[in-house]
């Protein structure tokens, strides 16, 4: 399933839960740095955004307790 | 073999040669003492030989980070540090810290770094996965610890792991501490002077090679259900929007909305108690100042140097960014005016006639002792030195002074804290001294008063044996509550967290019962174990650690209450039946000894402890320096 990725980038306070889950399930192991949602910290927020690689699954949403990110809706079944 | 959650690595680092080595990690090492606090026992007592200075080449800076850090586990991040203190010469780990520098050391591949010698010049460590290098600290040296922060980044990018010191450190103000990132605090004692007399600036790490778990299933399971509680957990909205207030209301939360210009989180933590603030008013208007937690920046204000937030928050900005320990040094400067009040330092001496607790006053002070500059330099070598130097009589004027250092949670401590908890009573005992994390996960002012029946259930949750329990709940001269007794367990479940690497606030373990750490543990490094005996290697560790301090001579005379906490004013039990005499907290301190398997007359292990715990080569080692256990 795909979902529409919506990003609060102030909201976020760089805990990267959002890449640690990305890099383990489609990496199998925990790498913020094969992750597929890239955050670049800013000194308050994040600048947010995802490689051409992500599946859109929504996991990074799902991990985030921030708010910083949000599955809306889904746009297309596979 | 490749353990789950290791990078499976340790770093040695020779400032002296410029020797590099990569070590692999000893599986027999990781398993029998585990993660950061854990093997940072076993190296700090194998490596650091007793009798070392602590400012010489020959100490060692060992920081290591535990099995969970770099998972997505929540607030995993946690670092350990450990090296011979300058403050007071014992063996001491700081738990904490955490930000982005432990993920990053693990993903380049090192569980642990060890660092000894002392470079010709100011330079900065660089580990960057595979390629490690000892570089120029040139424009880096006589910076705070956050400008060399923002240097690092402009110089190197993010995400990066940064650990740093300010012009304390370098100075070797001997309670000067460390940084990692701005926001975490590492060393009480003086880890940022041991950084300065190695002419270490700083410590940076970038990683890109992954953290594996054994078990994925059974992992993904356990982290799922930690989400899902947390998720529901009733505190984390206000958690979010508040911080640290949420649970420690030291200001109207009113007054930090205003000031908060961002929340800060450590990696995979789910509270984020960092707070980057900004001055709104007054001349530090405009300025934005990182924070370990917004309640931290208002100490200047406990102390009465000013009402006003910004004049606080840049005091706070300058003690860190300085490297100082904000505890020791204004309670420092109270002494010093105590002195020259009752005749006992002149005006000579101390540069001024007494010291102003006003903004510009303190500030200067700051500097003076930060740049050992005047009687800043006699105030840099801390209370233990101060004490030591102007001799008998003085004690007085420093009344909470605990292994040269000050006891700042208590009944006349600067953080006012009527009852006598494992915190305080933690305070004595610490193998280090006083620091944050002394006395671990009991009970605290957060459940004051609770019943019985609901610290048992509490400490059932921490591992606490159904026959220790009997004991703790044994009535002591109208304590229905024996916190002596509790210590022990209160200490080796907070030293469980610092070996895996969780974070040590009461907010995050509340989801990790010794249950829990266990299966996680289990799932992570795929080597079955149960909460109990990650207890019994906490345990192990431990006894390690203080019996590298009894080489260095520390035994019961130097488990000492605070005098000032006999006064007039006296804690309570945690009941708030009894005041807490004298009398009864050492009798409590004999019970922690014999809780703790060690003879209640020296306070140090037993033979037969250490031969429990497997450690019997202690036992030879401590006859060939002439030490006997009984």
């Amino acid at each position: 399933m795909k979902y529409e990725l919506r990003t609060y980038p102030l909201r976020c306070v760089g805990c990267l839960n959002c890449q640690l889950i990305c890099s383990f399930l489609f990496e199998k192991a925990f790498n913020i740095f094969k992750a597929r949602i890239v955050i670049d910290r800013l000194d308050g927020g994040s600048k947010i955004g995802f490689s051409d690689k992500c599946t859109r699954c929504g996991s990074c949403a799902d991990y985030c307790l921030y708010g910083a990110l949000e599955k809306v809706e889904e746009v297309s079944i596979q | 073999m490749k353990i789950g959650g290791y990078a499976g690595s340790i770093l040695c680092v020779n400032l002296s040669t410029g020797g590099i080595k990569k070590e692999p990690l000893d599986s027999d090492l990781a398993c029998g003492f585990i993660g950061g606090f854990g093997i940072n026992s076993k190296l700090g007592y194998d490596l650091i030989r007793p009798g070392t200075e602590p400012l010489s080449a020959e100490n060692k800076i060992i920081i290591g980070a535990g099995p969970f850090v770099g998972t997505n586990i929540p607030a995993a991040a946690r670092l350990c540090s450990l090296t011979k203190l300058p403050v007071n010469g014992a063996i001491g780990w700081s738990g904490g810290a955490g930000m982005n520098f432990g993920i990053m050391l693990k993903n380049a591949g090192y569980d642990h770094v060890v660092i000894e010698g002392h470079a010709n010049k100011p330079v900065y460590l660089r580990i960057f996965d595979d390629d490690v290098e000892i570089c120029d600290a040139g424009t880096l040296w006589g910076k705070g610890s956050g400008e060399t922060v923002d240097e690092l980044y402009t110089e190197y990018g993010r995400p990066l792991g940064v650990v740093s010191v300010g012009q304390a450190g370098e100075h070797l103000v001997k309670f000067s501490m460390a940084f990692v990132e701005r926001c975490g605090t590492m060393g009480r004692g003086g880890l940022g002077a041991v950084f300065g007399s190695k002419n270490l600036k700083a410590i940076i790490a970038r990683g890109t090679k992954g953290i594996r778990i054994s078990e994925r299933k059974r992992y993904r399971e356990l982290v799922d259900h930690l989400y899902e509680r947390m998720k529901g957990y009733p505190g984390l909205k206000g958690a979010h929007m508040y911080g640290f207030l949420n649970f420690m209301p030291a200001m109207p939360q009113e007054d930090y909305l205003e000031l908060k210009k961002a929340r800060i989180a450590c990696v995979s933590c789910p509270i984020a108690d960092k707070d980057l603030l900004q001055i709104k008013k007054g001349r530090f208007r405009g300025r934005s100042v990182y924070c370990s937690a917004a309640v931290n920046t208002l100490m200047p204000m406990m102390y009465g140097i000013t009402n006003d937030y910004g004049e606080s928050i840049k005091l706070f900005e300058d003690l860190d960014s300085y490297g100082l320990d904000q505890m020791e040094a204004l309670e420092l400067l109270k002494f010093a005016d105590q002195l020259y009040k009752h005749g006992m330092l002149t005006e000579k001496e101390l540069g001024t006639p007494g010291i102003k607790f006003e903004p510009d006053s303190v500030a200067e002070w700051l500097k003076k002792i930060a740049y050992r500059e005047g009687f800043g330099d006699v105030l840099a070598d801390g209370f233990g030195e101060v004490l030591k130097k102007y001799g008998e009589g003085i004690e007085e004027f420093a009344p909470l002074e605990v292994k040269g250092m000050i006891a700042y949670q208590g009944i006349t401590s600067p953080i006012k804290a009527d009852l006598f908890t494992t915190f305080e009573f933690g305070m004595a005992v610490h193998p280090k001294g006083p620091c944050a994390a002394p006395g671990g996960s009991s009970p605290l002012y957060f459940t004051r008063g609770r019943a019985i029946d609901w610290v048992a259930g509490h400490l059932d949750r921490m591992g606490v044996p159904k026959d220790a329990q009997e004991r703790i709940f044994t009535p002591k001269d109208g304590m229905l509550l024996n916190v002596g007794r509790m210590e022990k367990y209160s200490q080796q479940s907070l030293f469980v967290v610092d070996m895996l690497g969780t974070c040590g606030r009461g907010q995050i373990n509340r989801f990790y019962s010794n249950k829990v750490q266990g299966e996680l543990y289990s799932a992570v490094t795929g080597f079955e174990m149960t909460g109990e005996e990650l207890m019994k290697a906490s345990e192990r560790a431990f006894n390690l650690v203080k019996a590298a301090n009894v080489r260095e001579g520390f035994d019961r005379k130097d488990d000492r209450f605070p005098e000032g906490w006999f006064g007039e004013e006296k804690h309570k039990d945690y009941y708030e039946n009894v005041e807490i005499t004298k009398e009864l907290a050492y009798g409590l301190l004999d019970d922690y000894y014999d809780e703790r398997g060690w003879d209640v007359k020296t306070g140090i292990p037993t033979k037969a402890k250490l031969r429990e715990l497997g450690l019997d080569y202690v036992i030879s080692d401590a006859e060939q320096i002439g030490i006997r256990y009984a």
